[in-house]
């Protein structure tokens, strides 16, 4: 059985499709990779698997299930309960998630297993275990006064901290500078391995995909695309989307790639082949 | 040659630094000092650095939007600012000004958020207006809509309703509309994906090959740099570190600091072990299985180092101090009684722990008064002997040491005070400048031995070392983690924990007399 099943989900905005039928499967002590740009519905993945979609988005067909037990079937206060015990969410942007009022280690402490003996200690444990400098110092401040990488770490370690057995990463380095990017993927990777949760990377940058991710899933239009072991996605796509996003791509060791943006025809053709438009 | 187009000549610019680096509040360090750079026409200049690297003030003095204090800076060969005229630029000088102007029109700048700096309530039509009748160009809206591929129906639209690419696109046919010929464009595709991204790297290559634009590209991305740009300079803590043309820069960096950069871009290739590969810088230090001796060590920082290295995996900690009762107990930790200013002790410590790898130099002393307020010559005797001549003799005793067991490092504790005095402290500081003084030494003669010898100068500490010291105060669980962590990363061999150091730090690179009169306000 597979810690994550979503079986041909579909999500719709006032009667306008979100996501069409997207299957996902994502094993424990696995990162899978969910890769597309603006629009392609990643983060709305997410959102339904951890049940914070925006008010106007329903469910319209199938099905989630986390360790075989269906999500939606749950009553919404069982689910919050599941959602508080076996999910953790790195957000994007590290300072709205914060609470501007509350210190780090009040945060902190509030996600840690219930019946944990000193929070304090525990909550110092964590910052230095996701390599914050000054972790007795951070943990008595308050959000503002810390970089943003720091902020990021912090929430790395919250949700890590409560031991869950999702975590849903949803751009987590996109705000980050290039060598603070490398050690807090370095670090998820770390925490990741260590604690064998099953993660789902949500990102728009195969060059991050192609270090971190063991499988990947393209998306385009609310739907899935392309499904690959991450090697074979890198290396030989199969959709002519995958390979133009990767054409797309520019990178530090070639130059003159990244000038070319996924070609408007392919995408027409693809929103034709669908059929639905 | 041709003439530049901008040429920046030891260009300089500090905000709101004044008197405040001791007490440094805000992230980020955006001083700048002697910054030189040419632009030539037609050029793509990127200019990359890590946040707080000063590259967007950069980019913001030489639009005009943040006060120059030093240097020139010359547009077409003309002084925009020089050190004669910057006096006139803080008060807009009636003669000067005019200048000033008119190059504005000519240097454009394009920021990174769109949506923040497009007035909401304007259309886009009213937006692109404005600046169109403030020059008194002849083009039209719709022309500028056309020149960066964007229909004319966008200027009915307001900017929430278009998409982040769109209105990045806005932005640039704003800044088109004075027809300039340099455009400052910050951040301008964080936050895009790649197809919009490649949209708005190809309009501004389309924009320098027909119309002879030149562009000044301030990015942390190393990737698009690659692409785009001609040149790329390379900012560090408000420094230009390293200068050169595109290929040259990422073929074969100079600079520590490139190389780093470089090492953690990510490109699109299956590799899973590039997490993994942390570079160590040239001083790193392994503290796992480490065998270490630290002096000092029964309260205070000493205290945290024991707890720190005992959980990072030493394989033996040698706790001296004078008093060994409050030693913890642990099989790992061996209890020396040592005072470090009596000589016989030191060497025959050095006998007993022969199998040293890391020797912590942290006991001191400190008298908290001035330099003349202490009636009595004993306290700065004492901490001369402690601080200076005691962290000498350790040294000299556990140099062989260190040398027989492979090399390994010594750790010497000072303090900022060990750069620039504090008043109230005066005597203290005097020891702690000779100390570093004497690191500075010891460092190049145990070279050749393969020792490392580091310097950790820390800011105000929490310890009763210090009571006297108004807070903030740095915790010494973190001074420790700071020093740790140096160590094993191995960057820098001087190492300075907590803000108050690192303001201070680069205040002494940036004005060392303005500090010293900044801590001589201190004297109570």
């Amino acid at each position: 059985m597979s810690l994550l099943q979503v079986d041909s989900l579909s999500l719709g905005l006032r009667g306008t499709p979100v996501l069409r039928e997207v299957n996902l499967i994502i094993e424990a002590s696995e990162i899978a990779g969910v890769v597309g740009e603006s629009g392609a519905g990643k983060s709305m993945l997410g959102k339904a698997i951890l049940g914070v979609l925006p008010r106007d988005v329903t469910v319209t067909a199938g099905a989630i299930r986390l360790n075989g037990t269906d999500l939606l079937a749950l009553h919404p206060r069982a689910r919050r309960a599941f959602l508080k015990r076996d999910m953790a969410l790195i957000p994007q942007d590290p300072l709205s998630a914060l609470n501007p009022c509350r210190t780090i280690s009040a945060q902190l402490a509030e996600v840690l297993p219930k019946g944990t003996a000193d929070a304090k200690m525990e909550v110092i444990r964590w910052l230095d275990a996701v390599r914050i400098p000054s972790a007795t110092k951070v943990a008595k401040s308050f959000p503002h006064v810390l970089s943003g990488g720091m902020r990021q770490r912090a929430l790395i370690a919250a949700a890590f901290a409560s031991r869950p057995k999702l975590v849903i990463a949803d751009e987590p380095t996109t705000a980050l500078d290039v060598t603070v990017q490398k050690d807090v993927l370095h670090l998820i990777r770390e925490l990741q391995r260590e604690t064998g949760v099953g993660l789902m990377f949500v990102t728009h940058d195969l060059c991050v995909v192609a270090k971190i991710c063991h499988s990947v899933t393209v998306m385009h239009g609310g739907r899935v695309i392309e499904q690959a072991a991450c090697t074979d996605l890198i290396n030989r796509p199969a959709h002519a989307y995958s390979q133009a996003l990767l054409a797309a791509t520019p990178r530090p060791d070639h130059a003159g790639q990244g000038l070319e943006p996924v070609p408007t025809a392919l995408i027409e053709r693809m929103i034709a082949e669908a059929g639905d438009g | 040659m041709v003439e530049p187009l901008l040429e920046a000549r030891g260009l300089g610019v500090r905000l709101g630094m004044r008197r405040r680096f001791l007490r440094k509040d805000d992230k980020g360090f955006p001083i700048l000092s002697n910054i030189n750079f040419a632009l030539q026409p037609g050029e793509i200049l990127a200019l990359v650095g890590e946040s707080g690297s000063g590259k967007t003030t950069l980019g913001r003095a030489i639009a005009g939007l943040t006060q120059i204090q030093a240097g020139s800076l010359l547009f077409q060969g003309r002084p925009i600012v020089d050190p004669s005229n910057i006096a006139s630029t803080r008060t807009r000088d009636r003669a000067w000004y005019p200048r000033w102007r008119a190059c504005r029109r000519d240097i454009q700048m394009i920021f990174q958020d769109p949506l923040s700096s497009l007035n909401p309530r304007r259309s886009i039509g009213q937006s692109l207006d404005v600046p169109l009748r403030n020059f008194g160009a002849a083009t039209t809206v719709d022309e500028l809509l056309d020149q960066v591929g964007l229909a004319s129906e966008f200027k009915g639209l307001y900017p929430h309703r278009i998409s982040g690419g769109q209105r990045q696109r806005v932005g640039i046919a704003r800044a088109l509309a004075g027809a300039p010929k340099l455009i400052i464009a910050d951040e301008v595709v964080s936050g895009l994906d790649v197809s919009n991204q490649a949209r708005i790297l190809r309009l501004l290559l389309d924009l320098r090959d027909q119309r002879g634009l030149s562009v000044l590209f301030i990015t942390h991305d190393l990737a698009v740099v690659r692409s785009l740009a001609d040149r790329v300079l390379v900012m560090q803590r408000g420094k230009i570190c390293e200068d050169g043309t595109v290929r040259r820069v990422f073929e074969s960096p100079s600079h520590s600091y490139t190389k780093k950069l470089l090492r953690a871009a990510p490109s699109p290739e299956y590799d899973p072990d590039w997490l993994a590969d942390t570079v160590k810088g040239p001083f790193a230090m392994e503290i796992e299985n480490a065998t270490v001796f630290v002096t000092g060590a029964n309260r205070g920082i000493g205290a945290r180092f024991v707890e720190a290295l005992l959980l990072r995996g030493a394989a033996k900690v040698y706790a001296a101090a004078r008093d060994v009762a409050a030693l913890p107990d642990d099989p790992r930790v061996v209890k020396i009684a040592l005072d470090i200013t009596d000589a016989e002790a030191v060497a025959k410590a050095a006998t007993e722990a022969s199998d040293v790898t890391l020797l912590i130099n942290n006991a001191g002393f400190n008298s908290n008064t001035g330099a003349l307020k202490n009636p009595s010559m004993e306290d700065a005797r004492r901490e001369m002997e402690v601080n200076y001549f005691g962290t000498l003799s350790m040294i000299r005793a556990f140099a062989p040491v260190l040398k027989a067991n492979g090399g390994g490092a010594i750790v010497n504790m000072l303090s900022i005070l060990s750069r620039v005095a504090l008043p109230m402290m005066g005597t203290l500081c005097a020891s702690k400048a000779a100390s570093l003084s004497m690191t500075q030494a010891v460092r190049a003669e145990l070279k050749a031995q393969g020792t490392k010898v580091f310097a950790i100068m820390p800011g105000a500490v929490d310890t009763d070392m210090s009571k006297d010291f108004p807070p903030p105060k740095l915790d010494p669980a973190d001074v420790v983690r700071a020093a740790l962590n140096g160590l094993e990363t191995g960057d820098e061999d001087d190492i300075y924990p907590g803000d108050m150091a690192q303001g201070l730090r680069a205040g002494l690179e940036h004005d060392p007399k303005e500090v010293e009169a900044e801590l001589a306000s201190y004297l109570p």
